[in-house]
């Protein structure tokens, strides 16, 4: 293959010599120059210039200041979720009220003696253990939460420090907690009323002693 | 006059510059002349891309429209010419100017009616050639740019595609295969 066709050197190649010949007269004339508007410029470059470095500096000023502004969001909430006090955690998460545990039917006789009354007994939720007048009877069954010890140590509960991060303790209003809640009450009114069931019994058999340090707690008292 | 002969002073001088070893290529130099408002730089640039631009429309679209249309490419160029970021790429850049305004010009002909056969030609080529530029306009875009540039301008593959922005490799197969294309075509001599 000749270079002629590359570069017109070497040998000439006749049939393309001769093309080109023919198609010479097509070719641009050189006669005729470009005319140009006489009011046309070519827009300046350095009008354009500016704007990029603009743009750079504001992106640049917007990160900054987007990150000032993250870090203070961060430093506030991580100085929240830390430590958050809870007036009243109840407010927070409100919990279902207990339902209450129907106590085991007792005889007439039975409630005469004991001075106690069914709605007394019935300790299922906070109302009703508010509403229930204290008794006089040293014996009587008081409900759990009604003790002073308790209502000073649960009004000292009430200010108590509550961490919402679920990664250091789960959330009080999560199900899980509410249920282990429900579950805590019902197990304290379940031994209430055992305990309540002893103290009758021993009230009605004084003679019987029980050697279970449990009773004799209850029998001290 | 004074200012005009200045300017082209000043374009000789940077085109000089750049010839005898500067790092900017001779175009590159006349690009940065006219961007800073040297509108005679523009004119030496026009003369040594025009062939280009007239090859390559020439390949595209009818003969007498030819012409006219090199002369809006130019203004199209010299109009956006500070949006070209790289000044040796000028040649690839008013080439891609060519080729969409012979797009332009095809789809816009479409929307118009054709031109009766009473209004005078320009200029009519020759039957001959007529007929054998028609036949490199049948051969496929690359193959039948690059031979008009060839056979109809007169430019080497090297000028090619050095005003093009093209790879020289690219153009040599080009001229290469478009050319045997051609003779098939033609029906003229396969073994030369």
């Amino acid at each position: 293959m000749s270079d002629y066709l590359w570069d017109k050197s070497g040998e000439p190649d006749a049939e393309v010599e001769r093309l080109e010949t023919l198609l010479g007269e097509l070719r641009f004339e050189p006669g005729r120059k470009l005319e140009l508007p006489p009011e046309m410029i070519v827009p300046a470059r350095s009008r354009l210039r500016p704007y990029p470095a603009f743009a750079v500096a504001a992106a640049l000023a917007l990160m900054i200041l987007a990150g000032v502004w993250l870090a203070v969001i961060r430093r506030h909430s991580s100085a929240a979720s830390d430590l958050q006090v809870v007036e009243n955690p109840s407010e927070a998460a409100p919990p279902k009220p207990v339902e209450p545990v129907p106590a085991p039917p007792r005889r007439a006789n039975e409630v005469a003696a004991s001075g106690v009354s069914d709605s007394e007994n019935n300790l299922g939720g906070d109302d009703d253990r508010r509403a229930a007048p204290r008794t006089p009877d040293r014996f009587a069954p008081t409900p759990l939460r009604q003790h002073p010890e308790r209502r000073v140590r649960q009004g000292s509960l009430n200010r108590r420090i509550h961490f919402a991060s679920s990664t250091r303790r789960p959330d009080a209003s999560s199900p899980k907690m509410l249920e282990a809640k429900r579950a805590k009450e019902q197990l304290m009114l379940a031994l209430h009323v055992a305990s309540a069931k002893i103290n009758l019994a021993q009230r009605k058999a004084p003679g019987i002693t029980d050697v279970s340090p449990g009773a004799s707690y209850l029998i001290e008292r | 006059m004074m200012v005009a002969g200045k300017a082209k002073t000043s374009a000789v001088q940077a085109v000089e510059s750049a010839e005898s070893g500067g790092a900017k290529s001779p175009e590159a130099a006349l690009v940065a002349l006219v961007k800073g408002g040297d509108r005679e730089a523009f004119g030496r640039l026009y003369d040594l891309y025009a062939p280009m631009v007239h090859g390559i429309l020439l390949a595209r679209v009818p003969f007498d429209e030819v012409g006219d249309l090199v002369q809006d490419v130019f203004l199209v160029a010299f109009r956006k010419l500070a949006t070209l970021r790289d000044e040796a790429a000028f040649g690839g850049w008013l080439a891609m100017i060519a080729r969409n305004r012979a797009m332009d010009f095809h789809r816009q002909s479409r929307e118009t009616e054709a031109l009766s056969d009473e209004l005078p030609n320009r200029t009519t080529p020759g039957r001959e050639a007529a007929e054998v530029l028609d036949v490199i306009r049948s051969l496929p875009e690359a193959y039948c740019e690059t031979l008009v540039l060839r056979l109809v301008e007169g430019m080497t593959g090297p000028e090619i595609a050095g005003r093009t922005g093209l790879q020289p490799d690219s153009v040599r197969v080009n001229l290469h295969r478009g050319m045997k294309l051609l003779r098939e075509k033609l029906g003229i001599g396969k073994d030369v």
